[in-house]
């Protein structure tokens, strides 16, 4: 068993959409978040450098490509989310059988979800500017 | 060379191997036991059985009835003296099962299921839907990881069997994984190693059962007991021979002709599509002989209809024919009949054996379809050979291990095993002509499924006969072309081959002999049945390397022999 | 009659490459008959384990296509492609062409008790209503081909890992009203290598040849085993 071996499980080959590939993106998306999470606290410890410090960091993020960069990390945390909703109710044994059908009504309400939130958070930036 | 030792060594692992590895082991705790197999346990082709296992359970029932049934349908053949303790011992198999975890079908009321089958006057064919072989095999496995004393070698071809004076003193065999000799010790053996279908072309059996076991001990010296009497399943599926278990007709199902009648009317009027194989199967050719069976592509065949039974009824009762069909074929069996024609499917005969099991050689057991305790005779019924295999299976493990405990391990003849170890590693992998075993195989598969088929004559016979010898030769120039030693399946292969060769020949030497028609032997230049002349099993020994074929008397008890009619 | 090449990986872990053979395929041939084909008429050295061509054996699984598949069941013509890939299953040690090691695959089976346990002796029938018997049917069809751990994303990285197999063979026992060994059985797969290694990434039912849902079993699995571990936690005293 080697390290190559361990990694095995993100290779997508042979792997179904709404099984083993809902998996990865789950891992990846997961591991992404975890990666914001740090940038998130290494960005609020700006305060203690006192507020005018922290204030031109904020001017800083709010520019546009910092948005799209937020509403991309939204959509992964959609997709973490709904997915994650589906396999706390599957992993009670709920619905294994209809997993494919669940997957895609988590998905569509994940979707829905996002571009509710990316019309609100871009048309405050617009208003905002 | 590997060593391994053990008191009791059981060759084979399927329903026979297990139940026996199991008996033993609660026999006795203290006793080492190894199993055997060239296969891992739970690919044994008893797998693949389906339909249900014999048993008397319930009032309107009886041990004399299930007992005479199984006379009749042996065409009087079977020693009946045998044939009373298998029925007598099958219901404590069906209970001991039940407490391991086989899931039997069941009535409304919890009590274990059971449905009619070909033969049986009354519905006592126990089952696990259609899938009966399947779970009977699993709950023994999985049973027999229970007990410590008990050592598997899975994947280990076994060449031959060493006997000495005293009786066995080994196996020799390969370990396939890593193509190592291996010699295998114990004071006793028991033989469970299955039947030979694979040697016929249109077979229900899986494609591992080569009558390995028949062939070592028929090289060892030992007797083979009614090798003539091979069976006929009706409903082999059309073109891969698949089983459509007799239970699609104890269910219901019909047998139709072209011109859409139930054509068994005719031929057996009480019991119609229930009737024994063998007559069952003789009609379907008799059907096709005279016109009335449909061409295709992979010749003729009939039809199992099994449309009026209904969706519900069949996914509940028959899921793994269903699943057979739909996979296989491309046919749901709600929507169209499906096409079947007779399939080898049993070997009656086998290595001759007592009623405990015990055969001539000392330190010698044998059990289930391996065996010939002749409880089927001339003609198995349906369901009673995976009850043969769980009766005679507990009977052998638990005398081996009787046996065991006062026995001592015979000295081995160390000669023997080296000239065994020269045949594997040296002589079969020499280069010598442009013979090859599927070409052997093929020809030999199609000389057995036109020759010594369901109808047979002196001159087929003969020119069977003649074609095997000449096989047998022409296999000299065959050798293993694979020189890597990791599974080498070229060598296994080649050792199936010579097995198959080997018993060919006593099939044809029994039938030639054997002038009458009794049960699946149906000669078409004698077909009455001949009490008078007939009456007797037919032994076969190889003495100095030629087959000799002696008899022996059949036991009669309580049932005279009468005409048969279904 | 069509053509279809079959690239097969050929040899033995320190020696192996990819063979091309091609073979004539009919409406109804499987992958199985095509090797049988090849091994009849082309190459006689190709290795590979097969025995009752039906599906209920289990012997003959290997990766198609990158997908785990009995070859008996699979129909060449329903796959629809030119040229289909034939490797040993993956996750398993391989030993040559189409065969890999399963002594570890019957021993993470075996370890799970894999069998009806009962603290009496009993005599006589044990009744099962139908509906019992429907509870855990389903999971008793496993032939034990072994593909379900070829799919599974995490087996295949993690060796330790009990798969799916022997994860759905405890949970038929544990669903079956005549066991009554419920809780030895949750003691073994109650672990970081048992069910809670799953992530329902639920390819082996998408894998399992017999459509018996191993995904769910260890979901259902993963229900028990929870109780079980909150009962010992709190000391309830969890009987053994």
């Amino acid at each position: 068993m080697s390290f190559k071996d361990s990694l095995n499980w993100i290779n997508i080959k042979g792997r179904h959409l709404q099984s083993g590939i809902a998996f990865i993106l789950h891992r990846l998306t997961g591991l992404v978040i975890l990666l914001y999470l740090y940038m998130h606290l290494t960005a609020l410890s700006q305060l203690l450098n006192g507020g005018i410090a922290y204030r031109n960091f904020l001017s800083t993020v709010e520019s546009p490509p910092f948005v799209v960069l937020d509403i991309l990390l939204f959509l992964v945390i959609f997709y973490h989310g709904a997915n994650g909703v589906r396999l706390v109710v599957q992993e009670f044994g709920i619905g294994t059988r209809k997993r494919k059908l669940f997957f895609w009504i988590m998905m569509v309400l994940g979707l829905i979800g996002w571009l509710i939130l990316t019309y609100f958070v871009v048309e405050s930036f617009m208003g905002g500017a | 060379m590997e060593k391994i030792e053990a008191d009791l060594l059981i060759l084979g692992a399927g329903l026979a191997g297990l139940r026996a590895a199991i008996s033993a082991a609660e026999t006795d705790k203290n006793i080492k036991i190894a199993v055997i197999s060239k296969l891992f346990f739970l690919r044994s082709h008893s797998v693949a059985a389906e339909g249900g296992t014999a048993a008397v359970l319930y009032e309107g029932d009886s041990y004399d009835l299930h007992a005479y049934d199984t006379i009749k349908g042996s065409d009087y053949l079977a020693d009946q003296d045998a044939v009373e303790i298998f029925v007598r011992t099958m219901p404590k198999e069906i209970l001991d099962l039940d407490h391991w975890g086989c899931p039997w079908s069941r009535l409304p009321d919890g009590r274990i299921a059971q449905r009619p089958f070909g033969g049986h006057s009354f519905p006592r064919a126990t089952y696990a839907a259609d899938r009966t072989g399947f779970h009977a095999l699993h709950t023994l496995y999985e049973r027999m990881l229970f007990y410590e004393n008990i050592e598997r070698y899975q994947e280990y071809f076994v060449t031959s069997f060493i006997i000495n004076k005293e009786g066995f003193s080994g196996l020799t065999a390969i370990n396939m994984k890593n193509g190592e000799f291996v010699l295998f010790r114990g004071k006793a053996l028991i033989i469970a190693t299955g039947g030979l279908g694979r040697l016929y072309s249109f077979t229900t059996y899986s494609h591992t059962v080569t009558g390995d076991g028949a062939a070592m001990a028929l090289k060892a010296g030992m007797q083979l007991k009614d090798m003539e009497f091979i069976q006929f399943h009706p409903t082999g599926i059309v073109p891969s021979g698949i089983l459509i278990t007799e239970g699609a007709r104890g269910e219901g199902g019909y047998l139709l002709n072209n011109k859409n009648e139930r054509f068994m009317q005719k031929y057996a009027p009480q019991k119609m599509e229930l009737a024994p194989r063998d007559v069952v199967s003789r009609s379907m050719m008799w059907e096709i002989q005279e016109g009335r069976g449909f061409t295709g592509p992979w010749g003729p065949y009939l039809l199992l209809d099994l449309r009026h039974l209904g969706d519900a009824k069949i996914r509940e009762r028959l899921p793994a024919i269903r699943d057979i069909a739909i996979k296989f074929n491309g046919i749901d069996p709600k929507d169209e009949p499906l096409p079947v024609r007779p399939a080898a499917h049993y070997t009656m005969g086998g290595i001759h054996a007592d009623n405990d099991t015990s055969t001539p050689v000392k330190g010698i057991f044998t059990a289930g379809e391996a065996s010939c305790i002749s409880i089927h005779g001339a003609n198995r019924l349906g369901s009673n050979s995976t009850a043969e295999c769980l009766v005679f299976g507990d009977i052998s493990g638990r005398n081996a291990a009787l046996y065991v405990k006062n026995a001592r391990m015979n000295d081995i003849d160390m000669e023997k095993v080296k000239a065994e170890e020269n045949r594997i590693y040296v002589e079969a992998f020499k280069k010598r002509g442009d013979e090859t075993v599927p070409l052997l195989r093929r020809e030999l598969n199609n000389t057995m499924q036109e020759k010594v088929g369901i109808f047979r004559n002196e001159k087929d016979l003969l020119d069977a006969l003649k074609i095997v010898k000449s096989l047998q030769e022409r296999f000299r120039n065959v050798y293993v072309e694979d020189r890597v030693m990791e599974y080498n399946t070229n060598l296994f292969t080649y050792l199936e081959l010579d097995n198959l060769l080997e018993v060919a020949e006593v099939v044809i030497l029994g039938a030639i002999a054997r002038k009458e028609s009794r049960g699946a032997h149906y000669r078409t230049d004698y077909p009455k049945r001949d009490d008078v002349n007939w009456m007797k099993h037919t032994i076969a020994q190889k003495v100095n390397g030629e087959i000799q074929l002696s008899y022996i008397p059949v036991r009669v008890t309580k049932w005279k022999p009468e005409e048969r009619k279904y | 009659m069509d053509k279809v090449i079959f690239r097969i990986k050929k040899g033995t872990p320190e020696k192996w490459e990819y063979r091309d053979y091609e073979v004539p395929v009919e409406n109804g041939t499987t992958i199985l008959d095509a090797l049988y084909y090849i091994r009849d008429n082309i190459d006689r050295t190709l290795s590979f384990r097969a025995s009752c061509r039906m599906e209920v054996c289990g012997s003959c699984a290997v990766m198609v296509n990158n997908f785990p598949r009995t070859a008996c069941s699979t129909q060449i013509k329903t796959i629809g492609k030119k040229v289909i890939t034939l490797e040993p299953l993956a996750g398993y040690p391989w030993i040559r062409d189409l065969v890999v090691d399963f002594d570890g695959f019957f021993k993470k089976h075996e370890s799970v008790k894999p069998y009806l346990i009962r603290k009496d002796n009993p005599e006589g029938q044990l009744l099962q209503s139908p509906e019992q018997l429907a509870k855990y049917k389903q999971f008793t069809l496993c032939i034990k081909c072994g593909a379900c751990l070829a799919a599974c994303p995490v087996a295949v990285s993690d060796p330790f890992y009990l798969g799916p197999a022997a994860l759905a063979a405890a949970y038929r026992f544990n669903a079956d009203s005549r066991d009554q060994g419920k809780n030895l059985r949750l003691a073994v797969v109650s672990d970081a290598e048992g069910c809670w290694r799953c992530h329902f990434s639920s390819e082996c039912s998408e894998a399992c040849p017999k459509d018996i849902d191993p995904a769910g079993a260890i979901q259902k699995l993963k229900v028990q085993a929870a109780g079980y571990e909150l009962k010992k936690f709190l000391h309830l005293g969890v009987k053994e």
